[in-house]
């Protein structure tokens, strides 16, 4: 598997990102679907912590006490990290070549990567369920980042989880085929 | 045909029981006769019939215990001492089971202790050698570029380039390497930590001592230059090391938090089996214990009235207080002054 054309897009909102070329590995697992209210939870989190200007004040007495679990967990880090990146880059594998894109919570390019999980399910089982080893797997292959961190909060207890991902290029290097048209007609 | 003695039994019960009921029906049936319109007697007639009536519900009572005491001695509560004894069985096992959960609990709580030295250890030893490393060529940096500005400031002649670029590698070359600091151990043991400090990667300063005196030379290779205008190049170079002080300040920060969530990250998890405590009220059998838990169960009525489930208000127990107290305390962990309380595993 190699990557190419890497390119960050800085500043990006949510809509913009999703208008930019390029499978995502929540387009290529769900396609276009509704978010749940579970989801929207996640998503609202997400924004207080990430992009705090963009939170409507939502749910708020559920939000700040998941918000604060995760900050305490990430300490330091928060400020030493870009947040919110959008990536956009061409997979290649086989011959094939994949349009990537993907928008991570907390990167410190070449170095680590943060995703957020705020989940009721532990990462035992949410890693296989919903793949997020593959998830976190793409954006590091994208960014040539070593190490991917999950840090999950469960909304109930606000216990939190951490596990570090093993990367496994297998499930991109599918897609590549799969969704991938030869090097030499590639955009 | 022929019975057998149980059933030839069941079948003599079965005649006492009919003949006992026809008696207990003519006793009903004679209190009824005794209370048909009595409204209409006089005091005395009133009276007798009353105390008549109660004398045949009495003898009906004691015919009904016997026959009811017999069913009990004889059936019931042998019937029930198998379960008894069964029961008794199961909650000795069942105790055994908690003291075996309990203790493997604790066995999983001290793995757990274990395993996050453990991983504290390694992200300690992580750390350090890059905290080391990081600090090591900081200073070769510093010290050279501050030997650099003194000799600027003390304008040192530049024929004498050649013997500062030496007394500046010897200095080097004498640097010591930061010390690595101690790790408070409690839990690990000694060949593990051994073990997990051979498996990280040392730092090897070598490298980096050579960069740094390669960088002597091609440094004092402006000193002619720097020297014809000291003051601006001394406040430069100020400038570049307070810049090089605050990143390297901050590499360290960002990787010793980085190097401890990868830690945490990695770190097992030991599966804990799952022991209840629960607070439970101790009650004896003593007023003043009746009198603090009926008292403390009224005063804290507002909070405890969500755990009293009564068929009849009439038969509410201390007991029942006593539980509703309880299951307030474990909810809110409140003190409830005058109650003593034990802590029970499930």
């Amino acid at each position: 598997m190699q990557v190419t054309k890497l390119k960050v897009h800085p500043g990006l909102n949510f809509d913009q990102y999703r208008a930019l070329p390029g499978l995502s590995y929540s387009g290529i697992k769900n396609g276009d679907f509704v978010p749940t209210k579970k989801m929207m939870l996640g998503t609202a989190v997400h924004n207080y912590i990430l992009e705090p200007e963009k939170y409507n004040g939502a749910n708020r007495e559920l939000v700040v006490p998941i918000a604060r679990v995760l900050l305490f967990q990430i300490g330091e880090l928060v400020k030493h990290m870009q947040s919110e990146v959008s990536v956009t880059c061409n997979m290649e594998h086989a011959g094939l070549s994949m349009q990537y894109k993907g928008r991570i919570d907390l990167i410190r390019p070449g170095r680590l990567i943060v995703d957020l999980k705020v989940s009721e399910m532990p990462l035992g089982k949410s890693i296989d369920h919903f793949g997020y080893g593959n998830q976190l797997t793409g954006y590091c292959l994208a960014t040539n980042t070593p190490t991917g961190i999950i840090i999950r909060v469960c909304p109930k207890t606000l216990n939190t989880e951490k596990a570090l991902i093993r990367q496994n290029p297998g499930f991109w290097e599918r897609q590549v085929l799969k969704y991938g048209i030869p090097e030499n007609i590639a955009i | 045909m022929n019975l057998t003695p149980i059933q030839s039994g069941w079948i003599k019960l079965a005649d006492i029981k009919t003949a006992l009921f026809d008696e207990l029906q003519r006793a009903e049936l004679a209190v009824q006769d005794y209370m048909n319109g009595i409204e209409g007697n006089p005091l005395d007639v009133v009276q007798h019939n009353i105390k008549s009536a109660k004398q045949v519900m009495a003898d009906a009572k004691s015919k009904r215990l016997e026959f009811t005491r017999m069913i009990d001695e004889k059936l019931i509560t042998p019937a029930t001492a198998f379960e008894k004894r069964m029961a008794e069985q199961i909650e000795q096992a069942a105790a055994i089971e908690l003291e075996m959960r309990k203790q493997a609990a604790e066995n999983a709580e001290k793995q757990q202790a274990i395993a996050n030295e453990t991983a504290a250890l390694k992200a300690h030893i992580v750390n350090e050698w890059f905290r080391i490393a990081a600090q090591y060529r900081h200073e070769l940096e510093r010290v050279t570029l501050e030997s650099y500005q003194n000799c600027l400031k003390e304008k040192h002649p530049t024929h004498s380039i050649p013997a500062m670029v030496q007394d500046m590698k010897r200095i080097l070359n004498a640097w010591n390497l930061p010390e690595f600091q101690k790790f408070e151990r409690k839990l690990v043991s000694d060949g593990l930590a051994k073990e997990i400090y051979d498996s990280i990667e040392k730092y090897n300063p070598a490298d980096d001592l050579e960069t740094a005196i390669k960088n002597i030379s091609i440094i004092w290779s402006t000193y002619a230059n720097d020297l014809a205008n000291a003051d601006v190049a001394i406040e430069s170079i100020e400038k570049h090391k307070q810049i090089a002080e605050m990143a390297f300040e901050m590499d360290l920060e960002f990787e010793t938090a980085t190097n401890a969530l990868i830690a945490e990250a990695e770190m097992p998890i030991v599966e804990t089996p799952k022991v209840k405590k629960e607070i439970k009220i101790k009650v004896d059998e003593t007023e003043q214990c009746a009198k603090t838990i009926v008292s403390n169960f009224v005063r804290l009525w507002p909070y405890v009235n969500q755990y009293v489930r009564v068929k009849s208000w009439t038969k509410l127990t201390i007991g029942q207080m006593a539980d509703a107290l309880a299951k307030h305390i474990n909810e809110t962990g409140n003190i409830i002054p005058g109650i003593e309380t034990i802590e029970v595993c499930k």
